[in-house]
């Protein structure tokens, strides 16, 4: 059962922690502007996420317990916390002023039925997946993983798929296990350790987070990303971007042609690492090289890149190559345009959590294990 | 000659897997024309969408193909496929319609037109939600609750257990609790996180058969630490006795060929059924099994 301590947990963990975290795209963008939720949550999932990453891929080749990696990622992101409260309470003047409602507006009537309707379209395919249910059997692997480290306190020690203690240093049978085969991935792209850690703050069996609760946070996420891009595309013209949004819906609603398909992907599986980055994240990497493309690329944006890519890294291997793949090709295509090292180098950089994680999955931990 | 045969098969192979019926892939490379010569002042313009588009189609259609069949060297059939999500096909049709329809006057030709290319974009689609691919939830673990059933009994004696389960359930056992061990699991057939023994794939094999030999799956089981054992009354049948009285249909997913040999058979030849409480079942105990219950369409014996 969900019980109303869980709800709290959900809003505090799912909606409030992301959202206070957002803020923190102010100071890296230098720009102190009116709060945008969608901009919030989008920036604030990636900083939990590339958090999450940077601590686990080295607690997970240490072979540190679970609790180490819960108790220092919540100390990190409760820092992070205070520092973005104090931030909005530095700027509260800017943040919640009277520019609030800038974006351009038309016929408000007009405006009101094409929001509500794409409303209605995010909310219908977001009850689908949260009533109804779908079963996949990658399932078998990642969320034995996350189950494995809330109840045994271990990570990746344990063969998901049939619970064998692996463990092949004979001669140290007190040694923690270790991860084999497909589970290396996993040491690399830390996601079902993540789905563990969010299970664990909810207080629920990772089975109910991911097939109930997550669908209900990560399907409109997605779309909040998307009405941002879409923002971008029509400068802040609110009637253009819920037709976007319409569209879209209607596009994903139909999008079954094959298993690689977005529409399924969204709409069958986005509780899986691989489908909150296609999603979720490697949509928001691509919003913020589009942001970019018109933008002097400095430090910061290097930095705002980085962290992108280091959490598309943490959702997926798959998600780190093609993360890699979509920086390093704007990466060319603004390189020709301004001619400037300076910008190549940020940018393309800024894909090293990328190569790393390719590397480190594929090549390096198959060397130690 | 081969080897380019090969590269041209590669590239036509991918696209397949990915496109399909290939109409969304169409409008999108529609869009990325309209976006190149009509969107100048634009910010869906050529520099910002078009010349890294190209860049990607070039790096998936092109370099990595070449890659993989004349250096052997590359991503696997799964994460090529995946590669198209790089292209933003879905909001770039989007970005391109929304464009196009704010052409139009305002008022209802704009509102025609807004339902002419949702229209066009469902034709363009498959539409596959339906009671088969989204089920009703039986729990908020979304995992059948029959199968919840069984891992309360065998989870009663608080202590960690091993079972053998039909493989088409495998996947749903360690879901639930990490006290279920499995002798083989989903990947018994692929084997993607370790190696296991021919023993063990033979026991799956056998599971999956109609009339498992009953003497090799319980010295495995003995073997093994086993501690219960499920059928699947959909598929299975002892002593010609099938227990599938309420009709539950087979799993399209697992479909395939199910009939066991006459050796097999003549293992269970002489199983007859026994009726407790109304409850009726295979009585197995020559075989070290002891009927548990009956949870649905599955049957669970505890092996001695």
């Amino acid at each position: 059962m969900i019980g109303f301590q869980n709800i709290l947990r959900i809003i505090l963990w799912g909606l409030c922690c992301p959202f206070l975290l957002g803020t923190l795209y102010m100071p890296l963008t230098d720009d102190y502007h009116h709060i945008r939720p969608a901009e919030q949550f989008s920036f604030g999932f990636v900083v939990m996420t590339a958090v999450f990453d940077l601590l686990a891929v080295y607690l997970i080749l240490i072979r540190a317990p679970f609790h180490v990696l819960k108790n220092a990622w919540m100390i990190v992101i409760l820092f992070l916390c205070l520092l973005s409260a104090f931030l909005l309470w530095r700027h509260r003047q800017t943040v919640f002023g009277p520019s609030f409602r800038s974006e351009k507006r038309g016929d408000r009537r007009t405006l009101y039925i094409l929001f509500g309707t794409a409303v209605f379209l995010i909310l219908c395919q977001t009850l689908l997946l949260t009533v109804r249910m779908h079963m996949d059997t990658d399932d078998a692997r990642f969320i034995p993983e996350a189950l494995e480290a809330i109840e045994k306190d271990t990570m990746l020690a344990y063969n998901p798929i049939n619970g064998q203690y692996e463990n092949y240093e004979k001669a140290f049978p007190k040694t923690p296990g270790m991860p084999v085969g497909e589970m290396l991935k996993d040491a690399a792209s830390p996601y079902p350790i993540y789905l563990g850690l969010l299970s664990d703050l909810f207080g629920l069996n990772p089975a109910i987070t991911a097939h109930t609760v997550l669908p209900s946070l990560f399907i409109p996420l997605s779309y909040l990303v998307f009405f941002l891009i879409g923002l971008y595309f029509f400068e802040g013209d609110l009637s253009k971007t819920a037709v976007f949004l319409i569209f879209l819906s209607v596009i994903f609603l139909f999008s079954f042609e094959s298993k690689f398909a977005l529409g399924y992907v969204l709409l069958n599986i986005i509780w899986q690492g691989r489908s909150v980055m296609a999603m979720v994240a490697l949509p928001f990497l691509w919003y913020i090289l589009l942001l970019y493309s018109d933008r002097p690329v400095t430090l910061r944006t290097f930095f705002i890149l980085f962290l992108v890519n280091m959490s598309c890294s943490m959702l997926s291997g798959t998600g780190a190559i093609l993360a890699g793949m979509l920086t390093v090709s704007y990466t060319i295509v603004r390189g020709f345009e301004t001619r400037r090292l300076k910008t190549v180098l940020f940018m393309g950089l800024s894909a090293v959590p990328c190569a790393f994680c390719v590397y480190y999955g594929q090549r390096f931990l198959e060397k130690i294990f | 000659m081969q080897k380019i045969k090969d590269f041209i098969l590669s590239i036509i192979h991918l696209n397949n897997e990915y496109t399909s019926t290939a109409m969304y892939f169409g409008l999108y490379l529609f869009m990325l024309v309209l976006m190149a010569f009509f969107a100048r002042d634009r910010k869906y313009d050529a520099k910002r969408v078009v010349i890294p588009a190209c860049v990607l189609l070039w790096v998936i259609y092109l370099l990595l193909p070449f890659l993989l069949v004349f250096l052997e060297f590359g991503l696997d059939e799964q994460i090529r496929a995946r590669t198209f999500w790089t292209l933003m096909i879905p909001p770039v049709i989007a970005v391109g319609f929304t464009a196009l329809v704010f052409e139009v006057e305002q008022g209802r030709k704009r509102f025609m037109a807004i339902i002419a290319v949702c229209l066009l974009l469902m034709a363009s689609g498959e539409f596959k939600i339906n009671n088969n691919v989204f089920q009703k939830a039986e729990n908020l673990y979304k995992l059948p609750q029959e199968l919840v059933d069984v891992c309360d009994t065998v989870l009663g004696d608080g202590r960690e257990v091993k079972l053998i389960v039909p493989y088409e359930t495998a996947h749903v056992f360690r879901q639930y609790s990490t006290d279920i061990l499995l002798l083989y699991g989903e990947d018994a057939t692929i084997q993607r996180v370790v190696q296991t023994t021919y023993e063990i794939n033979d026991t799956c094999r056998e599971m999956m058969s109609e009339a498992p030999d009953l003497n090799f799956v319980g010295e495995v089981a003995r073997k093994n630490q086993v501690d219960y054992i499920l059928f699947d009354t959909v598929y299975q049948t002892f002593g010609g006795h099938s227990l599938n009285f309420d009709g539950y249909a087979e799993s399209p997913d697992f479909a395939g060929d199910r009939s066991a040999t006459d050796e097999q058979k003549a293992v269970t030849a002489d199983v007859r059924l026994y009726n407790r409480k109304g409850e009726v079942f295979w009585g197995l105990r020559e075989f070290g099994l002891d009927y548990v219950g009956r949870f649905g369409q599955y049957m669970l014996y505890r092996y001695e």
